[in-house]
């Protein structure tokens, strides 16, 4: 019985995840120089082609439309390669499942790190492609690696829910797909919001990725503090729906298994 | 006396739902079947109505054909599955030795492998470091640290996680004919290693098709067909029930 307790008090959380972090980011060719450039071609590819449509016509409405657009593809690329990455973690990582006792959330935890990982690279390029275009640094761009963690946190709490339910389902992948592609659209990444009428505009900004994508955008160009309130609220929303992501996954975790298993 | 005992199961059971053939697991096939009511999955008794009792420093073998339910047994032990019925206990730190090389990367090196097996088996860094000598002396692996693991024969890719899981200070350690792998000097030596962690109050559970190897080495051995317990006590009665069976071809194999 001793054993046992201290079997699963002194299970070396931190250890795993950063083994199986660094594994997800050396398997995904991050570690080379060349591996990274790969993934830095799709936003830059995204940008050329948004730029060259919308340039003279929303460029109208937004000042410094280039950094507007790079930060909004930069953030949102984040969000949306992370969910995807971790929904179907579980399902990737079914050997390892099948084969180890160990806390199954450190799976979703790692696919999420090794994003991070690619995305803070982006977005130091993001940051030098700004100072490149004219930006001086101000004290607000202190306060952009806490957007970045609360831009994590979201993509956290609801990427373990998809990791539960894409383990369960095999077509919840393309569903997300379909679901994050509306979502681009109904972010503004490429288009500001005041080009939308009022209760348009009300709605987008129930959507916590506009809150966080304005935020960055307000701190990195324009210097202007976000609303703190806002703020408050996703981090608070996020951390009870990553909390209520977990509960669901360990109290799910002999199901999936199952699932993995058969 | 019962504090000797490690393994305890109670009645149990192991169930899983299989779906069927012309059906995938899909939100849009979860959504008719809301509609519909009707269920696409039927039920699979991998393992029934088991009652086991395993004493510390027991070398424990389990046998049967094919579809017995031996490997779901294992996966129960190793808290990987969780029993459908009945009651489970299993005292002490415990991981299959199953196809452990399953979970790592094939990519990657052989030492980030070694630390990531040793990690999932959750032993601490500094540890891992201060016993990766002995764990490369056991694996003979020396000559392979930076080598590709996936560029490893079967045989030495094998030894990985077992060299690991050895040094892990595991109290119940659970085998899944993991001998099949491995030349005729690694087989030994790990028999070895197994009778001298049995003599220091360790509980080996020997899943095997080798029936001489689970007379010589296991004391007691349960003889499982079709999900149920069919003999468990002495290693030789057991093995002479099977061979029994096999011979009268009264235990045909389920899928």
């Amino acid at each position: 019985m001793r054993q046992d307790s201290s079997a699963r008090t002194t299970f070396p959380y931190g250890d795993l995840l950063w083994e199986m972090t660094r594994g997800e980011i050396l398997m995904r060719d991050q570690g080379t120089v060349l591996g990274f450039l790969w993934t830095l071609l799709h936003p830059i590819l995204m940008f050329v082609v948004l730029y060259g449509l919308f340039s003279k016509w929303i460029g109208k409405f937004v000042d410094q439309y280039v950094a507007y657009l790079l930060i909004g593809l930069v953030l949102w690329n984040f969000f949306q390669k992370a969910t995807v990455y971790a929904l179907g973690s579980l399902r990737r990582a079914r050997g390892t499942i099948l084969n180890y006792r160990f806390p199954r959330e450190i799976v979703v935890f790692s696919s999420l790190g090794a994003v991070s990982w690619s995305s803070l690279l982006e977005i130091c390029v993001l940051m030098g492609a700004l100072i490149f275009l004219g930006q001086t640094p101000r004290w607000t761009w202190l306060l952009l690696p806490g957007l970045l963690a609360l831009e994590l946190l979201l993509a956290a709490s609801v990427g373990l829910f998809l990791a539960v339910w894409g383990a369960e389902y095999q077509d919840l992948e393309r569903i997300w797909d379909v679901l994050t592609s509306a979502l681009f659209y109904l972010t503004p990444v490429f288009y500001p919001l005041d080009i939308l009428s009022p209760d348009k505009r009300a709605l987008l900004r129930l959507n916590p990725l506009t809150q966080i994508i304005q935020a960055f955008r307000d701190c990195a160009i324009s210097g202007r503090l976000p609303d703190p309130t806002a703020i408050l609220i996703l981090f608070l929303g996020g951390l009870i729906l990553a909390a209520a992501g977990l509960f669901l996954l360990r109290r799910r975790e002999f199901e999936i298994t199952d699932k993995l298993l058969v | 006396m019962n504090s000797g005992i490690v393994i305890r199961a109670e009645g149990l059971g192991k169930r899983f739902l299989i779906g069927t053939r012309d059906e995938r697991r899909t939100v849009a096939s979860r959504l008719r079947r809301a509609l519909t009511g009707g269920t696409s999955q039927r039920e699979l008794w991998a393992l029934r109505g088991l009652d086991l009792q395993v004493r510390r420093g027991d070398i424990f073998g389990i046998i049967g054909p094919n579809g017995a339910g031996k490997s779901t047994l294992l996966l129960l032990l190793a808290r990987i599955l969780a029993p459908s019925s009945g009651h489970l206990r299993v005292k002490g730190k415990t991981d299959p030795f199953f196809q452990l090389a399953a979970g790592l990367r094939p990519n990657l090196s052989v030492l980030d492998n070694l630390s990531l097996c040793a990690a999932l088996l959750g032993i601490p860094r500094r540890e891992f470091q201060r016993r990766l000598p002995r764990i490369l002396d056991f694996s003979g692996l020396h000559d392979y640290l930076y080598a590709r693991y996936g560029e490893l024969s079967s045989g030495l890719a094998a030894r990985l996680p077992f060299a690991v899981a050895l040094h892990a200070d595991l109290d119940i350690i659970l085998i899944d004919e993991m001998l099949a792998v491995g030349d005729r000097a690694f087989q030994a030596q790990s028999i070895e290693s197994f009778k001298a962690l049995a003599s220091r109050g360790k509980t080996l559970v020997l899943v095997s098709h080798s029936l001489e190897m689970v007379r010589s080495l296991c004391s007691r051995a349960l003889y499982l067909r079709q999900g149920e317990a069919v003999f468990c006590g002495d290693a030789a009665t057991a093995v002479k029930r099977f061979i029994a069976d096999v011979d009268g071809a009264e235990a045909p194999p389920r899928s």
